[in-house]
């Protein structure tokens, strides 16, 4: 079991729990180019957390060759970003169940089939804090 | 002094200028020559309005894409469409990530945040390019990510 919190890192299992405070569906699905199998991304905005329920039985890397594979492994970040191959429908996202905090419902789902996600943003690192385009050419 | 007389196209680099030759007499026998400036920043920006309307434009039809499928989406939360039917549309939809190279992506991702002026992470940031957000935030150190003050611990 193996947690992390810092880019990079990634998991990838056969389901996925998903807990956070902005969870959103993400663009048009994507086109897997080693199968041509479709996958549905998300992200995950504010505190995001996400586990493996269960493992993958071919125990490889498919996505990054650093994704975490073992169940109970965990990525914590403010910024999740990944997909899985089956759609999130109207009542898959619960509110006021896990990722609850005393300021937030919190919001939580659980992905099944071919799933992955990542941290996009970890805790630590540098990020700005103001718009980015001041530091921009016009 | 050598005049290069060739039709292949060699990108500015540092040592190439752009000079101004004036003719002081009606005659032409006498040249004023005086230097303009780098080239390369010259060339750029006279090319700087193609390839911004290159980025919209391809930034436009992915979010046209996107909106089509969302409206197909919607469709589907609403029951509209079953599962089987609304997994048809979205193969429809689907499409692999593009490669698309570091700087032209910098590129891109700049003229897109000044251009909405507000902030997007860079998940929001690759539909504009249908690129893998991962890609975006390796390619722009200094783009980064914008982190406003709810998107930190509380």
């Amino acid at each position: 079991m193996c947690k992390a919190n810092q880019t990079p890192a990634a998991i990838e299992g056969s389901e996925l729990s998903v807990t956070g405070q902005d969870i959103k569906t993400h663009g048009p699905p994507k086109k897997l180019g080693d199968s041509g199998e479709i996958v549905f991304q998300l992200t995950v905005y504010k505190r995001g957390e996400s586990a493996i329920l269960k493992e993958n039985s071919s125990k490889r890397s498919r996505f990054r060759e650093y994704s975490f594979l073992d169940k109970s492994s965990e990525i914590s970040a403010p910024l999740l970003w990944g997909f899985s191959s089956n759609p999130l429908g109207i009542d898959d996202i619960e509110v006021g169940g896990r990722g609850r905090t005393s300021s937030h419902p919190g919001q939580s789902a659980t992905i099944v089939g071919t799933c992955f996600m990542e941290i996009i943003k970890g805790w630590r690192g540098n990020s700005l804090l103001t718009h980015p385009k001041e530091t921009l050419l016009r | 002094m050598s005049v290069s007389t060739g039709t292949v196209y060699v990108y500015p680099n540092e040592n190439d200028f752009i000079l101004r030759a004036r003719a002081m007499d009606a005659t032409g026998g006498e040249y004023d020559i005086s230097l303009i400036g780098e080239t390369s920043g010259f060339v750029e920006k006279l090319l700087n309005p193609f390839f911004e309307n290159v980025v919209l434009r391809t930034a436009l039809r992915n979010i046209w894409k996107a909106y089509q499928y969302d409206q197909e989406y919607i469709s589907y939360l609403l029951n509209t469409w079953s599962k089987d039917e609304f997994m048809e549309k979205a193969k429809e939809f689907a499409q692999s990530f593009e490669e698309i190279d570091e700087d032209q992506l910098h590129y891109g991702a700049n003229l897109i945040l000044n251009t909405l002026d507000q902030p997007l992470t860079s998940a929001e940031i690759s539909l504009f390019f249908n690129v893998d957000p991962c890609s975006l935030n390796q390619s722009s150190s200094i783009l980064v990510e914008y982190c406003p003050d709810d998107m930190g611990p509380e």
